[in-house]
């Protein structure tokens, strides 16, 4: 491929892909070529570091205090499928303490009434995910009441 | 640790995590490239700051939003956009746009003399382009979105967007090639 072929295909190529293999097989055996388009690549890459145009002032403090004085506040939650996963493990360990071997043992020590004390602390357990839960989530859960209940009011 | 060298999609991470401080990040990365924008729109220094501005705090509460299926640059121009367009339109007082007129011409010469001749080149080109066209090399040169991210945003044909960006690249090649002849010549 030419020189003037090869440098029409590189200005015509859209950066979303990779550099072509011919352009660059082309780079590798003639050096104008390649010193031309590492240069305009160089160019090209240096003007994304600039902007059409450049204030003389520095928004960013005004802007951060319109953003603390916003009604949006952001904070530390955790993803909806860290509850799921943590649910999940409170009601299995439910289910399944008591074909555990440590259960089975302590049944033969101190009787068959064992299952209860063990199922009011596992409820316990399980009321207090419920309850950090629907605290966390209650803005959300407010807003899908007023919904459904307006749903119903409809009917 | 957020630090000035994480990506705008780590970082906003942060932000929506209740770090808001790091938020400062991302305006001073954008501001220049937001209040650009503005001026592709507006045509003077005020509006266009005005319009960084809204488009931040906007940003800012809509960070949920953002999926990060795509860049946050190009989720970011995309609100700015469409928010400088509408701002436009819903403006009945604006005067008509002179294409003769130069934007950002109360710029001082000292302001302008400080860029690169490459860079000075490349605006006049650009300046030389009907208004919409302007915005898609921006777009495309200094907040490095791809033909099909500009024409996602502008709804301007992609081939319509190949061949001015391709014009624009000439130039800098031919700002470029005397560089590089006094450089073989010296060899």
């Amino acid at each position: 491929m030419n020189c003037k072929k090869n440098m029409e295909k590189f200005l015509n190529y859209d950066k979303e892909f990779a550099i072509p293999w011919t352009i660059r097989l082309h780079m590798f055996f003639c050096p104008q070529c390649r010193d031309e388009i590492n240069s305009i690549l160089y160019e090209i890459t240096s003007l994304q570091e600039t902007s059409a145009y450049e204030m003389d002032v520095d928004l960013s403090d005004s802007i951060m205090q319109k953003v603390y004085k916003s009604n949006v506040n952001y904070e530390h939650t955790m993803s909806n499928l860290k509850w799921l996963c943590s649910g999940s493990l409170i009601l299995s360990s439910i289910v399944l303490i008591s074909f555990s071997d440590s259960f089975i043992y302590l049944k033969k020590h101190f009787g068959g009434h064992l299952e209860i004390p063990i199922s009011i602390v596992l409820s316990l357990i399980f009321c207090g995910y419920l309850v950090l839960f629907i605290g966390s989530h209650l803005e959300g859960l407010k807003e899908n009441v007023d919904y459904y209940l307006k749903k119903i009011n409809l009917f | 640790m957020i630090n000035e060298k994480n990506t705008d999609e780590q970082i906003i991470k942060q932000v929506i995590q209740g770090n808001v401080e790091s938020f400062k990040i991302i305006v001073k990365r954008y501001q220049n490239k937001v209040f650009s924008i503005g001026m592709r729109f507006f045509n003077n220094t005020e509006d266009a700051e005005d319009f960084a501005q809204d488009i931040f705090i906007k940003i800012y509460e809509n960070l949920k939003s953002y999926r990060g299926r795509a860049p946050f640059r190009f989720w970011l121009t995309k609100i700015a956009y469409n928010y400088g367009i509408n701002k436009k339109k819903s403006s009945r007082t604006e005067p008509a746009i002179d294409f003769d007129q130069n934007p950002g011409s109360d710029q001082t010469p000292d302001r302008q003399h400080e860029r690169g001749e490459i860079h000075q080149s490349l605006m006049s080109s650009i300046n030389r382009l009907p208004e919409k066209y302007r915005i898609c090399l921006d777009f495309y040169f200094f907040l490095n979105l791809t033909y099909n991210q500009i024409n996602d945003i502008t709804g301007i044909p992609v081939n319509t967007i190949k061949s001015n960006v391709l014009r624009a690249k000439n130039i800098i090649r031919d700002e470029l090639k005397g560089t590089i002849a006094e450089d073989y010549h010296e060899l």
